[in-house]
């Protein structure tokens, strides 16, 4: 492994099987992926539904394991747990505990996450003053709205401080402000060093933020395009997403 | 160690903030009190009818808890996708399960500890001579519900539904009490295949009369710190035979 | 998501699992054969059909102990009512059931010496049916032969159907110093005490009865005591 690469896939491929009555389906989640992100890097990984966006995710996270191929997080397996003390992962949908504030939720993830009990409660208010919820952290979970669940499951990513992020599709549902201060977020914390890897529908905000992007098409991999590729051309990005999904057969337009 | 004390700790206040929990600890608390009704019909035995009643309500309320705790406990977190941000996190899968598994009993223990007071309490009340069998055998009852709880956590991670989950954990808790008398048949068996299989069944389910002082503490026998040394032997045994079961379900188990 | 059993098996750490699982059921296998722990003798033997589904449920249950004392319950319940059975030559047989309810009792929980005792005492001395009375302290020895008691109660209906009163009341005397004599036998000493003239003594054993758990015999006692009193010159303070 290239001691720069902070993420690694080589060959990687996800088939999902399921056996129903003698009969075996094969899913293709994710077939032949290899690319590799370098550390101070902002990566998006972009494609349609059900491209293999979250496969991916989910392979580097150890949720699922791989058919086939090797991935490499900091030089170590995604089955080896002390190694996620190095990544900070925010879903889609970020679900917690209904009946444990948000307080109680980032002190509970701090020290699952190792962080020695003097630092924590310091951590916890740095986490919870960036994602700006100092206010609402002693209300239980319940009453939290989608945007403030969004904010704690931010909160929750940075609270150990990990060097790898992954943001599975951090921007669906934001508003504008929202939007903006997403953005902002992501540029702050690569500009403290740390990489981010994200998969997104959003190509405009990739394009803002992203050193690269790769384009996912039917589980494959099809396009990796580098800044330099989209930089100073509105739009460019996303004619180059077009045109890879209509030639890769992911979409017709008409 | 630090996160499964962890893992303990939120697994008991999710229990203890689970309105089911209470209204499984009041119900319990009802049918003891309900004890001192047969206890008034059954003559000179009042005070032993109470006795045994209330320990029997006790056990088989925390083999309820332990039943429907064990099996929601990681189903549960599965399906609401909150287990995402702890697998998520520098937490061995093995912690996980053993912190759940850990803090459900935590919790059922203080539930039957509720349930032991108010008995204790009814017991005093009706005139009661203080003696050893009520407090032995409460660490008994607790081997039968470790044993229990680990064994329908295997089963809520083999089987895809929890109802099927409770139904195989309460026919192994029943076939559990019935070892004597299954193994008694395959004496008796003049079919060689099936006796053989009756013997090799038994092999896997749990023997609860290893643990059944509460039902066996007037019969002659060993001192019961020995019973207590060989079924607490058993029940660690049994468990972790359980719990490395559902560990290799578990470290396998894609989300 | 699916249950992949090639993935499952392939997997080196899955392996080690499966072995120690195997391993740690073989282990208390062992524990569980080699265990002194008391057991029950099997239940193998319904005595009574119309309770077979609630013996065998509470069987399962590990309730035996618990489900000796609810059929116990059941039989006094028999007993507070009256009861009787014709047969083909038009006798009638009062509480013909009591020897089978005793003998369902012991076959839930054989080591529940005072059901034993206070069925062999309600068969002997109420009913008047000493074979009945000694055939169920018989199976009582049988299970548990270390229990003397059956053999004193025993002794005591051979005598009273011999009409020894003088050696029926000597084996009760040892009888009622136990905790766990009947209040039924306390109650029958009494009477024969009081049937003989011996009133004192007859007072003191009723006295004795007072304390009972069983408030019928708390009644009776009272009665008797109030009787004593009264019509016998016997001074209680």
């Amino acid at each position: 492994m290239n001691s720069e690469n902070i993420l690694e896939l080589d060959k990687t491929a996800k088939i999902y099987r399921r056996s129903h009555l003698g009969k075996t389906k094969e899913t293709r989640g994710a077939l032949d992926i290899t690319f590799s992100i370098q550390k101070g890097e902002v990566f998006g990984l972009l494609g349609l539904n059900g491209a293999g966006k979250t496969t991916i995710i989910k392979l580097v996270l150890g949720l699922i394991f791989p058919t086939s191929g090797r991935i490499q997080v900091m030089g170590k397996s995604p089955e080896d747990p002390l190694n996620k003390k190095q990544i900070g992962y925010l879903p889609e949908v970020p679900y917690f505990y209904k009946f444990l504030t948000a307080r109680e939720v980032l002190s509970f993830y701090g020290r699952i996450s190792g962080l020695p009990s003097h630092a924590l409660p310091n951590r916890i208010e740095d986490a919870l003053r960036i994602v700006r919820m100092q206010d609402h952290s002693n209300r239980p979970m319940r009453e939290y709205s989608k945007g403030m669940l969004q904010r704690i499951g931010l909160a929750q990513a940075i609270l150990h401080d990990p060097p790898l992020m992954l943001f599975d599709e951090p921007v669906t549902g934001l508003d504008p402000m929202g939007l903006k201060e997403m953005r902002d977020l992501l540029v702050s914390l690569n500009k403290n060093g740390k990489t981010i890897f994200f998969s997104s529908h959003s190509i405009s905000e990739a394009e803002k933020v992203c050193h690269r992007v790769g384009i996912m098409v039917k589980g494959r991999l099809e396009k990796i395009v580098s800044k330099n590729e989209w930089e100073g051309q509105t739009g460019s990005l996303e004619k180059i997403f077009v045109d890879t999904i209509t030639s890769k057969g992911g979409i017709s337009v008409g | 160690m630090a996160s499964v004390l962890s893992i303990i700790h939120y697994t008991f206040i999710q229990q203890s903030r689970n309105h089911l929990y209470m209204v499984v600890i009041l119900f319990g608390l009802t049918m003891i009190a309900a004890s001192l009704l047969f206890g008034a019909v059954a003559g000179d035995q009042e005070i032993e009818v109470i006795l045994d009643l209330g320990l029997a309500v006790t056990e088989l309320f925390g083999l309820i808890m332990a039943i429907f705790g064990a099996v929601t406990l990681i189903l549960e977190e599965i399906e609401s996708k909150t287990i995402y941000l702890l697998l998520t996190r520098p937490l061995p899968r093995s912690h996980y399960l053993i912190g759940r598994f850990f803090g459900l009993l935590l919790s059922i223990f203080v539930s039957m500890l509720f349930m032991g007071v108010f008995h204790l309490i009814l017991l005093f009340v009706k005139g009661w001579t203080l003696s050893a069998t009520f407090f032995v055998s409460f660490p008994f009852m607790i081997l039968k519900i470790s044993v229990i709880t680990a064994l329908a956590l295997f089963f809520s991670l083999f089987s895809t539904s929890s109802v099927s989950s409770i139904v195989f954990t309460v026919l192994f808790w029943l076939l559990g009490h019935f070892g004597t008398e299954l193994s008694f048949l395959a004496n008796k068996s003049k079919n060689a295949i099936s006796a053989l299989g009756t013997k090799a069944f038994l092999f896997l389910i749990p023997d609860m009369s290893v643990m059944n002082y509460r039902d066996v503490f007037t019969l002659a026998g060993p001192h019961w710190t020995q019973q207590f040394l060989w079924g607490s032997s058993y029940a660690f045994l049994y468990c972790l035979a359980c719990l490395f079961l559902a560990l290799a379900l578990f470290s396998r188990k894609e989300f | 998501m699916p249950f992949n059993q090639k993935a499952f098996f392939s997997s080196r750490k899955t392996n080690i699992y499966l072995g120690l699982t195997f391993l740690f059921i073989f282990f208390s296998r062992i524990v569980s054969v080699y265990s002194p722990s008391s057991r029950f003798p099997p239940f193998h033997k319904i005595l009574m059909k119309e309770y077979a589904s609630l013996d065998t449920s509470l069987v399962l249950m590990g309730l035996r102990r618990v489900g000796g004392e609810l059929s116990f319950i059941q039989y006094l319940q028999y007993l507070s009512a009256p009861q009787k059975e014709i047969n083909e030559k038009g006798n009638t047989k009062p509480y013909p059931r009591l020897l089978v309810l005793s003998k369902r009792t012991g076959s839930l929980n054989p080591y529940y010496h005072y059901s034993y005792l206070f069925g062999a005492g309600v068969l002997a001395f109420t009913m008047n049916r000493h074979s009945e009375a000694i055939d169920l302290l018989a199976e009582g020895i049988r299970w548990d032969p270390s229990f003397w008691r059956y053999r004193l109660y025993a002794g005591a209906i051979a005598f009273r159907e011999k009409k020894e009163t003088h050696k029926v009341i000597e084996l009760l005397e040892s009888a009622i110093t136990y905790p766990d004599c009947p209040s039924m036998i306390k109650n029958i000493l009494a009477g024969i005490y009081k049937k003989q003239g011996r009133y004192l003594r007859a007072a003191e054993i009723y006295i004795q009865l007072l304390n009972s758990r069983d408030k019928n015999y708390i009644i009776k006692a009272t009665q008797n005591l109030h009787d004593l009193e009264k019509n016998h010159g016997i001074i209680l303070q």
